[in-house]
């Protein structure tokens, strides 16, 4: 996807919206900090998640980080690929390696959240 | 657990760091979160030993004649925001006191890894773990929970006799005798100040408090002492 259309998260998480679909990942910046990752735990198709709850889990480094839902709505696809093979995570995190895709219930949300500008700034203030 | 998970949640919620050492009163086998709990996995001689999973990944750790360390960090410290580095800041002071004890450990240095991953911890290699004359000591994993780190980690002491090929630190110096309440309580004592002072954080001691306790006894009831949780990863 072209990151100048996507919404960003101040917990590292993209949104792509086409109509009532938002597609889910997690950017590159996230993948760097949570390096090789090896595990990652998806939400079922059929169930609901909420904004800034939790909605899947990844282990990296014999680390587990939760993963946090930016939108609320009902998952209509998980990508059932990254079980197996987590790669496309790291390799293509905004095209392939995206995560879930979720029918909005409240596309509000997506007012609160930065545009890719200004998500490149909030990561370089993180850096430092 | 439940107590690691409480303090893990005082440092998501009130961004408090904490260090805690513990150990278990009868040999148990902690699970990696996301590892598989079936019996097929499992060595015999285990077979009646207590499983609890814990939060953090990694492999299993067989707790037996062993130091348990639970470290947190909030997310506004900066520590936080590298996993690996965490490792090597925790690691590191632990290598000062050992050696200051005459146990000379060290960071592997290179990281080993297989296409099926052994079911135990201590037969696992990564870079930041210590080990003794080329065995594995000390072994740390993480959870990370809204920014937050909950970081622990199993040292060594004695060979388990459930676990016999991982020689303890203590038999291979042949310093067995030094295992004994007053050396584990002054080890835990001195990797305290140094952790302390690798962080830049004043040291104080301190006893969980009522509402600590209070959720570490709700998790320990409804989620640790389940079998859903126990056995959930299948």
């Amino acid at each position: 996807m072209d990151q100048g259309n996507l919404k960003f998260t101040k917990t590292h998480e993209w949104v792509g919206v086409e109509g009532e679909i938002a597609t889910m990942g997690i950017t590159d910046f996230a993948v760097n900090q949570l390096t090789d990752l090896v595990y990652i735990e998806l939400p079922e198709v059929g169930s609901n998640c909420e904004a800034g709850k939790v909605f899947g889990e990844v282990e990296s480094v014999k680390a587990v980080s939760d993963l946090y839902s930016p939108v609320s709505g009902e998952i209509t696809e998980a990508n059932t690929a990254l079980v197996d093979d987590q790669s496309p995570l790291s390799d293509d995190p905004f095209g392939t390696g995206w995560i879930t895709k979720v029918k909005m219930s409240n596309p509000a949300e997506l007012d609160l959240f930065m545009n890719a500008d200004d998500y490149r700034k909030f990561c370089e203030s993180e850096a430092h | 657990m439940a107590i690691d998970e409480s303090l893990l949640e005082s440092a998501a919620s009130q961004n408090i760091c904490s260090l805690r050492w513990y150990r278990w009163k009868h040999p148990t086998i902690s699970l990696g979160y996301f590892q598989k709990n079936e019996t097929e996995q499992k060595n015999d001689v285990w077979k009646d030993l207590s499983t609890v999973r814990r939060l953090s990944g990694g492999g299993a750790i067989l707790h037996h004649h062993e130091l348990t360390y639970s470290f947190t960090i909030p997310a506004n410290h900066p520590l936080s925001k590298s996993l690996p580095d965490l490792y090597i800041t925790i690691h590191k002071p632990l290598i000062d006191v050992l050696s200051a004890h005459h146990l000379k450990v060290e960071f592997r240095g290179v990281s080993i890894t297989a296409e099926t991953e052994p079911f135990l911890c201590f037969g696992r290699g990564d870079e930041r773990d210590l080990v003794y004359h080329g065995h594995k000591i000390l072994g740390s994993a993480q959870r990370r929970r809204r920014g937050a780190i909950v970081q622990h980690g199993s040292l060594l002491l004695l060979t388990s006799e459930y676990a016999p090929h991982f020689p303890g630190l203590l038999n291979q110096a042949e310093q067995t005798g030094l295992y004994q309440e007053e050396f584990l309580t002054q080890l835990a004592e001195e990797c305290s100040q140094v952790i302390a002072k690798a962080i830049n954080l004043p040291l104080k001691s301190q006893n969980l408090t009522d509402e600590e306790l209070l959720l570490a006894s709700h998790l320990e009831k409804d989620k640790y002492s389940q079998a859903a949780w126990n056995s959930r990863k299948k």
